[in-house]
């Protein structure tokens, strides 16, 4: 009843707000031009049953910043890019290592004689051939017979040759 | 039979087994039914794990699984460790990872199927990959082949069977026993008086042996070119491959005896001799192994500790390879 006209919207440059509602005192129209030049803020504009334009500032007063306060500002802006920086290269840092330690493995599996330490009990054959020698009563190594072997006098039983 | 006795061992089981000649021999009659069982057992597993020419047995897999780790048996990892302990006690002359190049001369099935020839070509020098390219991690039971790399365990398997069943057959029977894989013979427990006698000749099924030695430990074991051979188009090939060239191995000798501590030991010293050549003489004499050593025109060379009268020996050359 109060109200000829209502609308709500945010006071972004251009928008629907200024083209269908900005009908009353330049005074009113000034105000809202400068805050969008100054803070761009967030605003609720209505019309009272008075006919006025009001506008209700969501975030802040419209306040033109100092010299002392610009130059914080930008310090403070300067060091978060230093700081952001300083993530930036060590993130690349940390990425280049492990891309260097993952293609270190490939590489060394890719290449036959050079290959990347195993893990624990693991072993190359360079390293160790394995144990299994030992079941069959040798090493890495060709052991004489503990008995020289002896003539023995024909037919025997079973005999050795190419096969 | 009390242990130990001078009388003759008798044979008990004999089949054919891994392309070849399977013989058992115990010293106590009333041991040779489960003797004969426990070395079928072992061939049976043997065959299942390291046969180049069976789709489904693990070594299979594990060739065709080349450029990632695979987890494997405890057996097939023992034979594995064994093929690489013993390329490495030879410095490579004899490699596991000749798999390739046995494919590449026509080696491909199992020999019977081989001997008649292949069609093809001789094809060009190429080393093996080699063994240090092999990695094996214990714990986790996996083994690492590179891409390209094939494992064949022709030159190890076999004797590390002898081994086992012979050691097993000791072990829970408590006789002796001798078992004989195509001639590569391993012995355990009490022998005879005088030893087991084995005839030695160019090929294990000849019942014509040119000598007799007797052993009481360890192993005796012979490797040549007379026997598993065949043609590849118009060049003969065999065998044996020289992993610096990936051919069939240029040899001065037809057949190589050793006595060593094994039967794997033993087999790896003669087939290294038949590719190291000429040297072989003066490599089996500086690791003390008694070897008899036939050259391609039938004059045998012995070594030191060799049973008999020596008087081929003349000066052994001393070239390294």
């Amino acid at each position: 009843m109060g109200y000829r006209h209502r609308r709500f919207g945010r006071g972004a440059h251009g928008s629907a707000l200024e083209e269908g509602a900005w009908t009353a005192g330049p005074s009113c129209v000034r105000r809202k031009r400068e805050s969008h030049e100054v803070l761009n803020l967030t605003s609720v504009f209505f019309i009272s049953a008075s006919g006025c334009v009001r506008t209700l500032t969501v975030m802040a007063r419209i306040k033109q910043a100092s010299p002392a306060q610009r130059r914080r500002a930008a310090a403070s802006r300067r060091d978060a890019a230093v700081e952001q920086l300083g993530a930036i290269t060590a993130a690349i840092a940390v990425t280049t290592i492990a891309a260097v330690g993952a293609l270190g493995v490939y590489v060394a599996k890719a290449l036959p004689g050079h290959h990347a330490a195993p893990a624990s009990g693991a072993t190359s054959a360079s390293n160790n051939p394995g144990n299994a020698g030992a079941a069959a009563g040798s090493g890495s190594s060709l052991n004489p017979p503990s008995s020289s072997p002896q003539g023995a006098s024909l037919p025997a039983p079973v005999t050795s040759g190419s096969s | 039979m009390p242990l130990g006795s001078p009388v003759a061992i008798q044979p008990v089981f004999r089949t054919r087994a891994l392309g070849t000649i399977a013989e058992l021999f115990v010293t106590e009659p009333a041991a040779l039914f489960g003797a004969a069982e426990l070395l079928e057992a072992e061939l049976d597993r043997i065959d299942r794990i390291a046969s180049r020419f069976r789709s489904d047995s693990e070594l299979t897999t594990l060739n065709a699984a080349a450029g990632r780790e695979v987890v494997v048996s405890a057996d097939l990892l023992d034979a594995v460790g064994v093929a690489l302990s013993m390329a490495e006690a030879t410095d490579g002359l004899v490699d596991p990872t000749v798999g390739a190049s046995m494919i590449r001369l026509g080696y491909d099935k199992d020999f019977a199927e081989v001997a008649g020839g292949r069609a093809g070509t001789l094809p060009s020098r190429q080393a093996v990959p080699g063994w240090r390219c092999v990695s094996v991690d214990r714990t986790a039971q996996t083994v690492f082949l590179p891409h390209g790399t094939s494992l064949d365990l022709g030159a190890t398997a076999k004797a590390l069977t002898a081994d086992r069943a012979a050691r097993v057959i000791h072990e829970l029977l408590g006789c002796g026993a001798l078992v004989s894989l195509g001639g590569d013979v391993s012995v355990a427990g009490p022998a005879p008086t005088t030893g087991f006698a084995i005839g030695i000749a160019d090929a294990c099924t000849s019942t014509d042996a040119d000598e007799a030695v007797a052993i009481s430990s360890g192993g005796l074991a012979s490797s040549g070119v007379g026997v598993r051979h065949w043609r590849l188009g118009n060049s003969e090939v065999h065998h044996i491959v020289d992993p610096s060239t990936g051919l069939s191995a240029e040899t001065c000798w037809r057949t190589v005896t050793t006595v060593a501590g094994s039967c794997v030991e033993a087999n790896t010293a003669a087939t290294a001799a038949v590719v190291l050549g000429e040297p072989a003489l003066a490599w089996l004499e500086s690791l003390s192994l008694p070897a008899r050593l036939v050259r391609a025109d039938g004059t045998v060379r012995h070594t030191e500790g060799w049973p008999g009268d020596h008087s081929d020996h003349g000066p052994l050359p001393l070239v390294a390879r």
